[in-house]
């Protein structure tokens, strides 16, 4: 399934205001930015739970909750093993597969933003 | 908007069985024992991991209404239990997303906090995407959001077609 797709039903649900907002055209354009946050959140989950963890450890040390205290930008828990090998895989050898990844911001959504920047 | 919100006073005073489930915060769900993860959350992913990994636009095409209220009826009668609820009576998968898209949307404040909303959109965004400051936001998240999020963004990333699955 397509990330795009995925942040397109999520998005709205995950995150949203607490204010209408009246405007329909506005709306539409905070509807995709909420969109664009659930398709990053997939496309580089791996990397950004690895630094969310080691952000949280320092949260909670600093907070005296836990006694350990990171000495070093090493992330506390390894990233899920698919961080990095699912994503090169989904690039291909030549880098260049059907399929968004990391490196490559050419999403529907990310695409769709861009249009409308152009337009 | 389901109609699921059965308060407890109105079944039964004595001895409360239906414990609202819809519109409440996250932090107030029943969860499975050792897990933080609302139980209606961890119980859906599961089923539609085990059974709706095949199915033709799983989250996209909406369950019959009267099944999506059936189970959200399901998960308000399992109160408080800590127990895992079995929902392989329900044959509709799309039942099943629709009651977790139902329970997300229903959710008074959103895995992801009103107070957090415009940094994160602004982290994430086209006029410059950064990683370390979403990080940092999703990192900053209370426990049962943080746990939430990150247990719904791993389950949308396998069915991105990764190979992690619960």
């Amino acid at each position: 399934m397509q990330a795009s797709n995925l942040a397109i039903i999520f998005g709205p649900s995950l995150l949203h205001t607490d204010t209408a907002q009246e405007d329909s055209g506005l709306a539409f354009q905070e509807n995709g930015r909420q969109c664009l946050v659930v398709e990053r959140l997939v496309l580089n989950w791996g990397f950004i739970e690895s630094k969310a963890a080691v952000f949280r450890t320092h949260l909670h040390s600093n907070s005296g909750s836990q006694a350990a205290t990171p000495t070093s930008a090493v992330p506390s828990t390894a990233a899920p093993h698919f961080a990095n090998t699912r994503i090169l895989e989904l690039k291909g050898e030549d880098g260049h597969s059907g399929l968004p990844t990391r490196d490559s911001p050419t999403s529907l959504v990310t695409a769709f933003f861009l249009l409308l920047q152009l337009i | 908007m389901l109609q699921l919100q059965t308060s407890c006073a109105e079944t039964n005073k004595a001895e409360p069985a239906v414990l609202v489930v819809f519109g409440v915060p996250l932090d107030e769900q029943p969860c499975l024992e050792g897990s933080s993860i609302p139980l209606i959350i961890e119980s859906c992913v599961k089923e539609v991991e085990l059974r709706g990994m095949d199915s033709e636009g799983i989250y996209r095409i909406a369950g019959v209404k009267s099944s999506v209220e059936k189970l959200g009826a399901a998960f308000e009668h399992h109160g408080k239990s800590k127990a895992k609820l079995d929902l392989s009576f329900e044959p509709d998968i799309n039942a099943i997303t629709g009651c977790l898209k139902a329970f997300l949307r229903q959710l008074p404040e959103p895995v992801i906090p009103y107070d957090d909303y415009n940094d994160v959109i602004e982290a994430a965004g086209l006029a410059g995407y950064n990683e370390e400051k979403l990080a940092q936001l999703i990192g900053s998240l209370p426990k049962v959001n943080y746990d939430t999020l990150v247990y719904l963004v791993k389950h949308l990333w396998y069915l991105f077609g990764g190979d992690t699955p619960f």
